[in-house]
């Protein structure tokens, strides 16, 4: 192989990740659709810690960050799916445009 | 190698004692709410209360202990972090005192409500303390989602889920991209640990534009919890859709933490001082991003505040601007700056604490939180009159109000690092604000009166609100030892 992976490559795909999640955020109507886009910011930063830690580093102090990231995206997954589920129940639909009570 | 590990986690437990106090409160609440058949919601209260009362003696017990890092320098145990912790236990103490009176908020569920006000407890105090990258996350995480719950804790009201749902929203993305920006942080210096960050950045230099982009992400995560703007666009909703009590709560305790690690991020990591004590900034030219962000959302805050006519959505505006005189503290880069802004944050508890209460304690007579609805109460409800008044003149900064000295220690600290622009928009800001938070006492004083129901007020908030009414009128010239407090509390560990 005259080109390893290194580095960069997975610089490149997290940053790819990043900003695919932030349009996913930013874009979409349906609440569990962002809800998406959150769990791919979360990644984006999961696959960065693993790299760092793996050629910058040396240490495991990365790859422990990454445990903790994975518990906190399913910590808020669970929350905001609770949220959505309580919504759906008064509102009858999860399109952010169609829950508008609040002025603004 | 092994006994010197378990000999340095079991010294560091006394450091952690005001949170294993709360975490054994949050236990016996979970065992008496599935062990006792009573629904009486004030014996959980009274237990939430004892918890607090023990956690802020514990806290007080630090205070003689020698400043130092526990658990491998996971924690920072400072004057700094034990300001805050006492400032977030007073704040959740207010709360449970005031939820004694709200039915609607404790008939479903008490122990639930109470176990995640002590969650949030923990998360903040945690979030003040933390000195490690991952630490920081974690009780960033702790504190938003027990917020994001409590946010929609009334669950048939659809106010109080799409303000949830908004705060989910906006939380999420922001505490991802400050995470993104963590990521980016340990990879540029090989380290979790502020301290080591700090040594790293002094002594070889990364690149400036990549540590600026570390910064401005960094930024989104922390400017989201202080609402300050462009990263404000939650607040009026959440403020406006969740039950006020939490609202109260949220923004002054929220809000602190947020400053807490802010400075404590900024001032450690991306700081250092040198020999004759002045401290430099390291890194990136951090100094006009943070003076940026203070001028947008001084002006964002007060420009937008004078179209609100909903008391709740206009406090929420002018959290967003009392956030910005409290960000422009930080460019002094001096410990006179610092103690101005905890300074300002002690006297914003009182002020803000006292304006919601009012609101919370006038509702059952108006009906509504919109501010016409106040109309004429000056006939029928004299002292919670002029009690709001104290509290509007405190948050223009009129003297003798408390408010007027915080602004005056914190413009004066700002002037005298050299930032006279800087003051100067903040005072026109402040002569803008007076507009608004006039308004309120002009609609109860001099408008005629409207038809209200004659019920009474709701005991536990008036009183509290009464009492913060006194305080902001005795702790204006009398603020010396709260700013000596202030002061004897900056003493940030990794500041050497």
């Amino acid at each position: 192989m005259t080109n390893p992976i290194g580095l960069q490559e997975f610089l490149i795909v997290s940053a790819m990740l990043f900003t695919l999640g932030i349009i996913a955020m930013l874009t979409r109507k349906n609440a569990v659709g962002i809800l998406m886009g959150v769990e791919l910011i979360l990644n984006a930063a999961n696959i960065n810690l693993v790299a760092f830690s793996h050629f910058i580093t040396k240490e495991l102090s990365g790859q422990i960050f990454v445990m903790f990231v994975i518990l906190l995206a399913a910590i808020e997954a669970i929350i905001a799916l609770a949220i959505i589920l309580s919504i759906y129940r008064i509102f009858e639909s999860v399109e952010t445009d169609t829950i508008k009570n609040l002025k603004g | 190698m092994n006994e010197e590990i378990v000999k340095h986690i079991i010294n560091s437990t006394r450091y952690i004692l005001p949170e294993i106090i709360i975490t054994c409160g949050i236990l016996v609440l979970i065992l008496i709410n599935v062990l006792s058949k009573s629904r009486k919601y004030s014996l959980y209260a009274f237990f939430t209360i004892l918890t607090l009362i023990a956690a802020s003696i514990a806290t007080f017990t630090l205070f003689s202990l020698p400043e130092n890092y526990a658990y491998f320098g996971m924690i920072a145990v400072d004057k700094f972090s034990l300001f805050f912790k006492l400032f977030f236990i007073l704040s959740t103490l207010l709360l449970a005192l005031i939820s004694m009176d709200s039915k609607e908020l404790l008939e479903h569920s008490p122990a639930e409500y109470h176990v995640l006000m002590l969650s949030m407890l923990i998360g903040m105090n945690l979030l003040a303390s933390g000195n490690n990258l991952l630490m920081i996350y974690l009780a960033f995480e702790m504190l938003s989602t027990a917020a994001y719950v409590l946010t929609g804790y009334l669950k048939q009201k659809k106010d109080s889920l799409e303000a949830s749902l908004k705060y989910v929203i906006y939380g999420a993305m922001s505490s991802g991209i400050m995470l993104f920006g963590f990521t980016y942080l340990y990879g540029l210096t090989g380290d979790l640990r502020i301290t080591i960050i700090k040594e790293t950045l002094k002594n070889s230099p990364i690149p400036q534009p990549f540590i600026l982009f570390v910064m401005i992400l960094i930024l989104a995560g922390i400017g989201f919890k202080i609402s300050s703007a462009p990263f404000h666009f939650w607040a009026p909703d959440v403020y406006e859709g969740a039950p006020t009590a939490i609202t109260a709560h949220l923004s002054v305790a929220s809000k602190a933490a947020g400053f807490a690690i802010l400075i404590r991020l900024f001032f450690s990591a991306f700081s250092y001082q040198i020999p004759d004590g002045i401290m430099v900034q390291t890194g990136a030219p951090w100094i006009s991003l943070i003076a940026f962000l203070a001028v947008l959302s001084m002006t964002i805050g007060n420009v937008a505040a004078l179209l609100q006519k909903n008391i709740k959505r206009m406090l929420a505006y002018s959290g967003i601007a009392q956030a910005g005189y409290m960000i422009m503290g930080l460019v002094t880069m001096n410990n006179e700056g610092i103690s101005a802004v905890l300074f300002y944050l002690a006297s914003y508890l009182i002020m803000n604490l006292g304006a919601f209460y009012i609101a919370i304690s006038l509702y059952p007579l108006t009906g509504s939180y919109a501010i016409d609805s106040y109309a004429g109460l000056w006939k029928k409800k004299p002292f919670a009159v002029i009690a709001m008044t104290f509290f509007m003149l405190s948050l223009i900064g009129i003297p003798p109000f408390i408010g007027f000295f915080s602004k005056f220690m914190l413009f004066a600290a700002v002037i005298r690092a050299g930032w006279v622009w800087l003051a100067v928009v903040a005072v026109l800001n402040s002569v803008v604000s007076l507009y608004y938070y006039m308004y309120v006492i002009k609609v109860m004083v001099v408008d005629a009166p409207v038809k209200t129901e004659t019920v009474a007020m709701p005991k536990f908030v008036y009183a509290t609100a009464l009492v913060l009414a006194v305080l902001s009128l005795i702790f204006g010239p009398g603020f010396q030892p709260i700013y000596d407090f202030a002061k004897y509390s900056v003493q940030l560990i990794g500041l050497r």
